[in-house]
Formats: C-alpha cells, sequence, structure tokens
C-alpha cells in the first residue's frame, strides 16, 4: 500500500492543474482517506497494485461535481469553520513537529511572500505606503515617548509637585511666591515631606581660560530632599550653608564636572571663582540631576535679611515632595488654605492663592495638546494610508478571484481564506514596517532638530524598545485594517458564479461599495488633517509676519553682568556701560548700540503696582501690576521702535534729573483715553509714599511685540537706565550687516574693559525670537507634512479607485456613445457617480474638523478655529481632486472606440 | 432499470439515503458510499464529489454533524453522524417516500382492467 502521504500527493497532483490551486489540506485529507479505502478494497478483491491504484485515482476524474461540493464547502456557517481552523491546532501524522496553526501561518506566510515577489509593482507600492505610514507613526512615537511616557530621574517622581502662587489680581496661575510666604508654607503644611524654594542664578566662573558664563541654581538646603537625588562624590549643603556669608560652597553637575574638571576624582575640596568670590566644591550630582533645566551647579540659597523679611516681594518658586500617599488634590487643598490665613493675615498678600502642579505635568504639560494633535495626525496619515492599501488589495483579490474561488472549491473555509489574505497583508505590513522604522529612524533626528528647545527633553528622543514594539503593534493594526475588508470580500464572492464567469469580471459583489465607502473615509481623514494645518500654518504665517513694532534683522545680543564686589554702586556700573557703549559703538560695522535690562526677554520682566495722579485708586486686590523695564538713551532708535508722542530718553535723563518715564500706547490709551499723556506723573506702590518719587511721562512709545506674540499686549513703563541702573544688562547693537560678524570684536573691547567679564546669551534678535517660534513652526511644519502627504495619499486612492470603476465601465461608456449619447452628458454622469462619495467624505470631514477644531483653537493665533476659508479652500482641493481623478480616466474611456469597446465585451 | 436512469431520483432521494445509513450509526464518506453501493447492490453510486457535496450541505443544515478521528497507526478519518434534527428529517422522509410511493404506484401500477 502507498504511503499515507502519497494519497495526498496523488490528489494534491491531480486536482491541482484541474483547478488552478493547490486543494484545501482538510479537504484532501478527507478524499485520502476515501482513495485509500477504495484501493484497500481493490486490492483485497484481486486487482493489482497499480490496478487498485488507478480505481482508486479515477475517483477524481469527472471535474464538475467538485463545483457543487466547493458551494456546499462555502455554504458551511462561520462558527463552525473556525471551531474546524482552531481544531488544526492538533498536531497531524506526517507533518513535522510543531502545531498546525504555526505550520499553517508559517505556510501562509510562504505564499504570501511568493504572491508578493509575483508581482512587484504592487508589493512595492503597498510596502512604501505601508512605511511610510508606520514611519511616521513610530517617529511622533518616539517623540511623544521621550517626552510624555519616559520615566522622571528622579525617585518616586509622582511625589514630587510644583507649588505656585495663584495670582488672581493678575490672572498669573503660575507665579512665584516671596521668601516669607514659602517660609509660611513650609512650616504650616503636613502634606509634604520637603518643601524647597530655588531661584535661577547665572555665574562668571573666571581664573583658568576665558571667563565662562554658567547657569545654574540658588537652592534652599532641602532641595535635594526633594529632587530625591544624592551626590555620587562629596556632601550636600547643611542648614548652616543658608547663612549669607556661610554660602560659599556648591555642588556641581556631572556634566561641569567631567568638562570642566576633567572628571577628576580629586574635585571635592577644590576652590573656584565664580562671579569674583571663591567657593569650594563640596559635591558632584550624578548624570540624572538636571533641574532646574540647564544648570550646572548649585549653591545654598542666602537670601539677604531684606529679601527674607519682604513679604511682597515674589522671586522664589516652590518645588515639594508630598508625604507617601498624599494626593496633589488633598496638598492643593491644605495649601490654598495656608494661602488664605496668611492673606488674612497680611492684606497685601489678598489675591495670592496656591496652585499645585504634578512635577511631571510641569515638565511636559505646555507640550501634551500639540504632541496629542501630532499624534492623531499621523494616525490620521496611516488610517489614509490603510485605506488606500484596502483599496489596492480590492484590487488585487479581484484580480485573483479565480484563484481564491478554486481554493473555495477545494474546500478552503471562508476563514481559511481570511486568514491567507490577512497573512499576505501582515507580511507586507512587516517589512513596510522595517522599513518605516529607518524612515523613523533618520526622520526622529529632523524632529528633533525642528523641535529645538520648545519641547522639553527633546535630548531623551530616540529609537527604543518602546519605539520599536509600537512599530509592531501599528503594523500588525494596520495589516488588520488595511487587510480585512478585501479579505472579507474576497471570501464572500460567490465561487460557483465567479468561475463560470471566468473572471472576467473585475470584482466581487459589492467592492464598488466598499470602495466608495473607502474613498468618503479618505476624503474625510484628509480633510480633518488638511484643516489643522491650514490653521497652523496660517497661525505661524501671521505670528511671523506680525508688526512687533521694531526692527528685527540686523540687530545683535549680549548678556553682560556686573559683580557687586567689583561694581559695588550704581555709579560705577552707570561709569563702566557708558565706557562699553563708547566702545562698541566706535566697532566699526556697528551702527547703533544701547541697553536694556531685559526688554525683549520676558523672564526678566519686572513688574510692580503704580498710582496715577489725579486717577482713582483700585481696590487693592484689583491693583494691577505695570511691567517695567530700564533702557538707555538711543535704545529705541536702535531696535527701530516708533516714540508716537512726546520724545525718547536723552543724556539729560540722568541720575540727578527728575525722574522720566515713556509709557507704551496700550498704557496711555487705558489710563489716559482721550487725555495727552505727556507730562502726567505716576508713581511706584499705592502713590502714598512721600519718599518715592513722581516719575513724569515724556513720551509714549508704540506697543511693542515681545517674544510670545500671542499674548495681550500689557501696559509697560520705561525707565531711563540713567536713573535705574541694573547690574545685569542686555547690550543691544545693530549692525550694518551680519550682527554675528562684530561679535569678536565687541568681546574684545569687553575683555580691554574687563578681563573677569563675560558676554553670554549672544545671540541676534532674529534668532532669539524665531526660537520664540519654534513651537508653533514645529507643529506647523510637521503638521503641514503630514497633510501634505494625506493629501498625497488621498489624491492617489480616489484616482485609483475612481480610474478602475470608470475602466470597468468601458462598455457601458461605448454602448452610451454608440446610442447617440453626447460626451459632455456621459462626462457628467461619470462626474455625478464617482464625485459622490468624495462629496459624502467632505461632508463627514467637515463635522469632524468642527467636532476638532477646539481641541485646535488654543494652539492658534489670528485665526478662528472655524475660519470659514480654510474649510472653503480645504473643501474646493480635495473636491478639485475628486473630480481631477475622475476626468481623466472618464476621458480616456470617452476616447475608445464605441465598436472596440463593445467587441472587447 | 439501469443506474443511469437513478440520477434524476437519486438526487432528490441523497440526503435520506444518507441519514437512512447514518441512522444505524457514524461511518465515514467511504463506509457511506459502499453501504448505499451495497444496501442497492450496486443500482446507487455517488461520485466522489457528489457525495461530500450533500454531506456538506448536511452537516450546514444540521442534519448530520462531522469529526475528525485519528487512530493508532490509521489515516485520520471524518466520521458523519446523524442529528436529533437528521432523524426528524429521516422520519418525515420516509413517510413523504411512502405516500410518494404508493400514489406513484396507484397510478403508474394500476390493475389492468
Amino acid at each position: 500500500m502507498p504511503a499515507p502521504g502519497d494519497w495526498n500527493a496523488a490528489i494534491r497532483a491531480r486536482l491541482t492543474p484541474l483547478l488552478g490551486a493547490p486543494p484545501d489540506a482538510e479537504f484532501v485529507d478527507e478524499l485520502a482517506a476515501h482513495l485509500a479505502q477504495a484501493y484497500d478494497d481493490a486490492r483485497r478483491e484481486g486487482g493489482s497494485e497499480d490496478e487498485s491504484r488507478a480505481a482508486a485515482l479515477r475517483l477524481l476524474d469527472e471535474s464538475s461535481p467538485w463545483l457543487d461540493a466547493a458551494r456546499e464547502r462555502a455554504r458551511r456557517p462561520v462558527p463552525r469553520r473556525i471551531r474546524e481552523w482552531t481544531r488544526q491546532e492538533a498536531p497531524v501524522p506526517g507533518e513535522r513537529g510543531g502545531s498546525m496553526y504555526r505550520l499553517g501561518f508559517m505556510r501562509d506566510a510562504r505564499h504570501a511572500l511568493r504572491m508578493l515577489v509575483r508581482t512587484p509593482g504592487f508589493s512595492a507600492v503597498a510596502i512604501m505606503t505601508f512605511a511610510l505610514g508606520i514611519g511616521i507613526n513610530a517617529a511622533v512615537f518616539s517623540v511623544v515617548n521621550g517626552v510624555l511616557l519616559r520615566p522622571l530621574p528622579y525617585p518616586e517622581a509622582d511625589r514630587i509637585t510644583m507649588v505656585w502662587v495663584d495670582n488672581t489680581r493678575e490672572k498669573i496661575k503660575e507665579d512665584i511666591n516671596s521668601y516669607p510666604n514659602y517660609r509660611d508654607w513650609r512650616d504650616q503644611n503636613s502634606s509634604y515631606a520637603h518643601l524647597a524654594g530655588y531661584a535661577d542664578a547665572a555665574f562668571t566662573l573666571t581664573g583658568a581660560g576665558e571667563p565662562e558664563r554658567l547657569l545654574g541654581a540658588e537652592v534652599t538646603t532641602n532641595f535635594f530632599d526633594v529632587m530625591g537625588i544624592r551626590p555620587t562624590t562629596g556632601r550636600l549643603f547643611t542648614e548652616a550653608n543658608e547663612i549669607e556669608g556661610r554660602d560659599r560652597v556648591i555642588v556641581i553637575s556631572h556634566g561641569l564636572w567631567q568638562r570642566r574638571f576633567g572628571g577628576a576624582a580629586d574635585v571635592i575640596g577644590r576652590t573656584i571663582t565664580l562671579s569674583t568670590r571663591p567657593h569650594e566644591i563640596i559635591g558632584v550630582m550624578p548624570p540624572e540631576m538636571r533641574f532646574p533645566e540647564g544648570a550646572e551647579l548649585w549653591k545654598p540659597l542666602a537670601p539677604a535679611q531684606g529679601l527674607r523679611e519682604a513679604r511682597g516681594s515674589f522671586w522664589l518658586p516652590v518645588i515639594g515632595r508630598l508625604r507617601p500617599g498624599v494626593s496633589v488634590q488633598q496638598a492643593q487643598t491644605e495649601m490654598a488654605g495656608i494661602s488664605a490665613r496668611i492673606a488674612e493675615q497680611f492684606p497685601g498678600n489678598r489675591g495670592y492663592g496656591a496652585n499645585v502642579v504634578g512635577f511631571r505635568e510641569q515638565l511636559v504639560g505646555s507640550v501634551q495638546r500639540p504632541l496629542a494633535i501630532l499624534m492623531a495626525s499621523v494616525l490620521f496619515v496611516l488610517l489614509i494610508a490603510c485605506a488606500n492599501l484596502a483599496n489596492l488589495m480590492l484590487g488585487r483579490t479581484a484580480a485573483r478571484r479565480r484563484e481564491l474561488a478554486v481554493r473555495t472549491a477545494l474546500g478552503a473555509g471562508r476563514a481559511r481564506l481570511v486568514r491567507q489574505i490577512l497573512t499576505e497583508s501582515l507580511v507586507l505590513a512587516m517589512i513596510g514596517g522595517a522599513a518605516g522604522v529607518l524612515l523613523a529612524y533618520w526622520t526622529t533626528g529632523f524632529f528633533v532638530s525642528l523641535a529645538g528647545d520648545s519641547i522639553p527633553g527633546a535630548d531623551q528622543i530616540r529609537l527604543d524598545a518602546r519605539v520599536l514594539l509600537f512599530a509592531v503593534a501599528a503594523a500588525t493594526v494596520a495589516a488588520l485594517i488595511a487587510g480585512l475588508l478585501p479579505a472579507l470580500h474576497a471570501s464572500r464572492a460567490a465561487v460557483a458564479d465567479v468561475l463560470r464567469e471566468g473572471g472576467r469580471q473585475g470584482g466581487p459583489s459589492g467592492s464598488g461599495r466598499t470602495r466608495n465607502v473607502l474613498v468618503a473615509a479618505e476624503v474625510a481623514l484628509a480633510l480633518v488633517l488638511l484643516t489643522g494645518a491650514g490653521l497652523l500654518l496660517q497661525t505661524l504665517w501671521g505670528m511671523q509676519r506680525v508688526d512687533r513694532g521694531f526692527q528685527i534683522d540686523r540687530i545683535g545680543m549680549a548678556t553682560i553682568s556686573l559683580p557687586g564686589s567689583v561694581y559695588p554702586t550704581p555709579d560705577a556700573a552707570r561709569a563702566f556701560y557708558a565706557r562699553l557703549l563708547e566702545k562698541v559703538r566706535a566697532v566699526p560695522g556697528v551702527e547703533s548700540a544701547s541697553l536694556a535690562s531685559g526688554i525683549l526677554q520676558p523672564l526678566l520682566t519686572n513688574s510692580a503696582g503704580f498710582a496715577f495722579e489725579g486717577k482713582p485708586l483700585p481696590p487693592q486686590e484689583q491693583r494691577p501690576e505695570y511691567p517695567f523695564e530700564s533702557v538707555s538713551p538711543g535704545f529705541f532708535d536702535t531696535i527701530g521702535a516708533r516714540i508716537v508722542r512726546g520724545r525718547g530718553f536723552t543724556e539729560q535723563d540722568h541720575a540727578r534729573a527728575p525722574f522720566a518715564v515713556i509709557v507704551n500706547e496700550t498704557l496711555a490709551t487705558s489710563v489716559w483715553p482721550g487725555e495727552d499723556p505727556i507730562g502726567r506723573r505716576l508713581k511706584p506702590g499705592d502713590g502714598t509714599n512721600p519718599q518715592a518719587p513722581w516719575l513724569t511721562v515724556v513720551g509714549v512709545v508704540k506697543d511693542l511685540r515681545r517674544a510670545d506674540v500671542k499674548r495681550h499686549i500689557r501696559p509697560e513703563i520705561y525707565f531711563s537706565s540713567l536713573q535705574r541702573t541694573r547690574s545685569t544688562q542686555i547690550l543691544v547693537y545693530r549692525a550694518a550687516g551680519d550682527p554675528a560678524a562684530v561679535m569678536p570684536a565687541i568681546r574684545r573691547e569687553v575683555q580691554q574693559l574687563d578681563p573677569q567679564l563675560a558676554l553670554f546669551r549672544v545671540t541676534s534678535l532674529r534668532a532669539a525670537l524665531s526660537n520664540t517660534l519654534r513651537q508653533p513652526r514645529f507643529q506647523a511644519t510637521l503638521l503641514g507634512g503630514f497633510a501634505a502627504i494625506a493629501l498625497l495619499l488621498a489624491s492617489i486612492g480616489i484616482y485609483g479607485v475612481t480610474s478602475h470603476a470608470v475602466a470597468q465601465r468601458t462598455q457601458e461608456v461605448g454602448i452610451r456613445m454608440a446610442m447617440g449619447a453626447q460626451r459632455s452628458a456621459v462626462r457628467a454622469l461619470m462626474l455625478k457617480q464617482h464625485v459622490t462619495p468624495a462629496l459624502v467624505g467632505v461632508a463627514v470631514g467637515l463635522a469632524g474638523a468642527l467636532a476638532l477644531s477646539r481641541f485646535l483653537a488654543s494652539l492658534l493665533y489670528g485665526v478662528r478655529a472655524v475660519d470659514p476659508w480654510t474649510y472653503l479652500a480645504v473643501t474646493a482641493a480635495l473636491v478639485g481632486v475628486a473630480i481631477a481623478a475622475c476626468w481623466i480616466p472618464a476621458s480616456r474611456a470617452m476616447r475608445v472606440d464605441p465598436l472596440v469597446a463593445l467587441r472587447a465585451e | 432499470m439501469p443506474p443511469d436512469a437513478f440520477v434524476e431520483l437519486k438526487k432528490g432521494s441523497a440526503e435520506t439515503l444518507v441519514l437512512a445509513v447514518l441512522e444505524d450509526g457514524p461511518r465515514h464518506g467511504y463506509e457511506l458510499a459502499k453501504e448505499i453501493d451495497r444496501r442497492s447492490a450496486g443500482r446507487l453510486i455517488f461520485h466522489v464529489a457528489t457525495l461530500y457535496t450533500t454531506l456538506y450541505r448536511m452537516e450546514h443544515d444540521g442534519l448530520i454533524a462531522g469529526r475528525w478521528v485519528e487512530k493508532p497507526s490509521q489515516r485520520r478519518r471524518r466520521f458523519y453522524r446523524i442529528t436529533a434534527a437528521g432523524r426528524r428529517r429521516l422520519a418525515a422522509a420516509r413517510r413523504n417516500w411512502k405516500d410518494f410511493v404508493s400514489a406513484i404506484d396507484g397510478v403508474v401500477l394500476k390493475p389492468v382492467t
């Protein structure tokens, strides 16, 4: 008797050429059992081996009844088929090891690979589409992963919170505190294990080589308890270090230790000169200590006695570590209660509550929404890609109808066919996913450079295991989405009808409807994405073109800070700055130079209450604070700002002259509406302090839009830097050409004036302002890019589907033309029928875009989230694409000779 | 009557034949075919594909149920058994068949007068 497997092989050999594809394994098994039994009986009846074998195989000779068998097989209910499919997990004699499921999958995968190689064009398009969709998803996810999902490097970081002042007077939710208020918060609360204060600080390191400006922080001695970080070498501060004079000890960062001290083991105990004072290094932090951002050293906070007691002087951010089991909400309630008690005791504190914010939210809260929108938008792109792929696969399964029908005829159940097509989709998605990961590797670097410092923790963005896992998951889901509809369609095809037709028609019944649904979905998704991108691009465009009230090009900036030990009096500082300006103005290529205390850097903005002569004073809790700055004579000319009334500062506004101020237009119109502000007077505080000088308005400057153009312009006051001198000033200069070109000469002048001084934050005004646009540019560029990809994919998808559908109707067109129909009428008919799904998609997309617009609203500037022009433009673009996608193949179909079209059938 | 003439009649009766054979106990496809062959004295022969068409349709309709049985050192086979619905269908088919034969007899085999 032949070996058990021989009958299977014989059946396959006999039926495969007859049916055009290998028969289903289960079916072959059942037939093989039948033939084996027939053979046995024939042998028992005296037949020779060959005769018996031939007799058994003759049972397969008739081909037509197999079609009926196939039809019955196809009608079997799904649950039973699924049961039988899963029953294949039982080991089968003759198969080598493993489960049928695994073997089945491997067989399917091998078959899929063979099919893909046989259709390289289709495979290349599908793989590229998957790669694009999965690649940009993985890249954006790597940003989300690095910024939002990455665990913070601090132990039990979820217990760390910021504790801000909720400044209801000025509607600032995250305001900083005064030292006495912080002390009361610290001593009266029971929610926090540690509550610390810290203040950003900058130091000039001198003594070895060129002076270097180092960013750091002055911190209360329990600051590191809050962060939960201990030094890798050395020790931390003690409470004794919080006293002025005993605070000349520092803890340095791992980076500074490596960079400046070469990682020397004996760095502890070394003395370095910071801002002209000697400081002892007592500890080195591990690399993960990165707070406040950019800090390279930490010094004990030892406020002067005045600041220790000044309850109205707000300069201290507060951070705390919650006790175990205490929630942020509980801490919020307690801290708000303490703030209310402080306000009762000290009326000056009225309007100042507490606002507890989780540390992670604090670090990444501002980018959560933009990143969520970007993530959603790339998922949209992936969905559009999937819709395209589903269309492609529908077309392909239509072309393979005969093969699939034969597989069904030979016993392949519906689940079996679905599995085969899904496996093919999965193989494509996995290859595409692998290419996508490569794409993500390249694009992630681009994203990081585009994001710059607009996204916290951008340096932590990289492709890690989680991103790879995401890519695999995305590929799997994409494969299911793209493959399921074609698989279900293929498996549902009326097998016998198909075989009788000989595979002449284009696709299984219902595939036209499915394709229309896919087109509508693609258009809807693309419309939502394009609308969002359109709004963000308008925002960026508007922000870049906004009239800031000053000139941007050819302006350079550098900050300089005079140590109090060398320049102890305002006169000394004034004298230095006067010499500095004289030298800088003489540098070839410098057209103008002046000083400002912080006008172009909002973080340095000061603010205070003012009383206006002759105007009623609002109740204390409603009294506004006005930002103020000091600028030197010529400053407004240097930056090209316009004095709209009165005059700018001159050398006459010196320390011994009456105090002169310049106000901006917003202040002038809000305090003196319809009046001439020149000559009006104001006084710091509530106006009752006889020691405080009256300040006279000598000019009104056009409103300046500073870094963040989205913010409303506030009333502002400018002092003359000759009358209100600061130790730290920004040197602002206008160059004849590139401002960076003259910077070496300016540095040399500074070195000649004082070798202990360093210029820092050296930049151009354009670059500084460009940084403020980084986040909107990041969002708009990415979303715009994604929208462009979406539009491209949707266009290809619509064109592909419409082209295919119109091509299917060539015969119909021929008949219509032969019957005398006008070209225009036929074309109109085609357009009407094939553009309709796109119009449905537009309607759904518009509804979706309107529903999602509120998520985008907070990112917009100068454009409404429901801007009708944007919606109109996007709709027109997509309808145009749909019409073009229909017009071209319809025209092609109409060029065919009607007789040829008819004969073709 | 030559077997070819049975074709139309066989088509209409295949289901009943299968149910009748399975009433005695589960059988695999080959046994079924042989049993029908045996009981009909070689006059009712199903082509393999026709047989399985009938079996699949009956399984789909819930009249029979199939399951794979694997025995040591034997090829695995799919055995079919009659279900409760199948038994009810068989009983009805028998009644109808008797009525039908009786009616046919009444017409075709009328006594010569």
